[in-house]
């Protein structure tokens, strides 16, 4: 094949780039709005790091009690499942037909969290999850 | 400055009334906050504001077109009330625009005050029972009425984003706006603090508003509104809600 044309392979592997980034953007557009699964949504949420400790809060409108929900931390990203009182679905609108069952979130939290002391609410919907934060001090003299 | 906004109306607005303006912002308060009143009050539609700058989109309800910035109207008693109220946030190349035209609008169908249904974000929101409402005027009468009913001042610290920018030109106007703000979550809708906010409302026209139904409703308007948010709070960036938590340098 001679120069500026394409073999068999090249097209074919420039196929699947091409597939795998409108499958990378479509995942990307809608796990911002339902989550990697089905009936499963992200919560609106926010990440607040203080000098001691990262505070994450997550609204988890529609699920009735602590009981429905589950944290935990793998290495080092925190979780939460949460699993709303009854399926949340909105008639007539054809994006969500299924509607929603689930929350998930995946935050990726740094090196040098205190596992051992993560402390969890649960008031009115609102998760707020406290992550102490394992710091080394060393006190400098001021000359 | 270019006039990028227009209003088309379905019928004559009367002299003398009041437009109440609820627009998204931290947490939903605004258009939580008309949604209820155009229900509660029962107005009809009177027309709609739009602009290049919006968001190029339409609403469909029961399979009818609707606006996203729509105006409601009808009279509570003698007063003659139009509210203002948005499905989508201002992106920030707007708000400058839209504050002018909204003040140009109620010289223009002379209109007597203007009320901004809003609120402010306040970190330990989760542990406020009952949001407290704070008003914040550029017009003295206006704000010692409200005063005097019973709705505490904002005595200091910037107000950022589109009312902001509606209370400037009001003050260059010198059109009445009194901006109702109650303490509220930055990025989760709020009905509780919609609920204050329509309290304080109702104090200073003296028509009760029944906000039982948003604090009934409160985690079903919040898992509802959940996309609302996010949309609004990316239309947020850049217009100026950060200095709300800035100590200006006069108190040097």
């Amino acid at each position: 094949m001679g120069e500026g044309f394409w073999g068999f392979d090249e097209i074919l592997a420039e196929f699947r780039r091409i597939r795998r980034a409108i499958e990378d953007f479509e995942r990307s557009f809608f796990e911002r709005v339902f989550g990697p699964e089905e009936r499963t949504a992200v919560p609106l949420y926010e990440v607040r790091r203080l000098s001691d400790r990262i505070v994450v809060c997550a609204d988890l409108a529609g699920v009735r009690s602590k009981e429905d929900v589950e944290i935990s931390l793998e290495g080092n990203t925190l979780r939460i499942d949460a699993r709303l009182q009854r399926r949340f679905s909105m008639e007539g609108f054809a994006f969500s037909r299924e509607g929603i069952e689930r929350y998930h979130l995946e935050v990726p939290l740094p090196e040098n969290i205190d596992p051992e002391n993560v402390r969890a609410s649960f008031k009115r919907g609102i998760l707020e999850v406290v992550i102490p934060l394992k710091q080394k001090r060393v006190k400098i003299k001021v000359e | 400055m270019k006039k990028s906004w227009s209003s088309f109306l379905y019928e004559e607005i009367p002299e003398g009334g009041t437009l109440v303006v609820g627009i998204p912002d931290v947490g939903l308060v605004g258009p939580i906050s008309t949604s209820h009143l155009v229900k509660a009050w029962e107005l009809r539609s009177v027309g709609y504001f739009d602009s290049p700058d919006l968001p190029p989109v339409i609403l469909f309800h029961d399979a009818s077109p609707l606006m996203p910035m729509r105006l409601y109207g009808g009279y509570k008693g003698n007063d003659y009330v139009l509210v203002l109220h948005s499905d989508v946030a201002i992106p920030p190349q707007g708000i400058h625009s839209l504050a002018s035209f909204v003040v140009s609008f109620t010289q223009e169908k002379k209109l007597r005050r203007v009320f901004l249904l809003g609120g402010i974000a306040v970190q330990e929101r989760l542990n406020i029972e009952t949001p407290k409402t704070y008003a914040v005027s550029v017009d003295k009468d206006l704000l010692f009425y409200a005063q005097e009913r019973g709705v505490e001042p904002l005595r200091e610290g910037f107000i950022g984003g589109v009312y902001a920018q509606i209370l400037k030109e009001g003050y260059k106007a010198r059109v009445p706006v009194l901006a109702l703000l109650s303490e509220c979550f930055l990025n989760y809708p709020d009905p509780g603090a919609s609920a204050s906010t329509l309290q304080a409302f109702s104090k200073i026209t003296g028509h009760s508003i029944d906000v039982k139904p948003l604090l009934e409703q409160e985690e079903e308007i919040r898992l509802r509104l959940r996309e609302m948010m996010k949309r609004t709070m990316e239309a947020m960036r850049g217009v100026g809600k950060e200095y709300e938590y800035t100590i200006p340098a006069l108190y040097v």
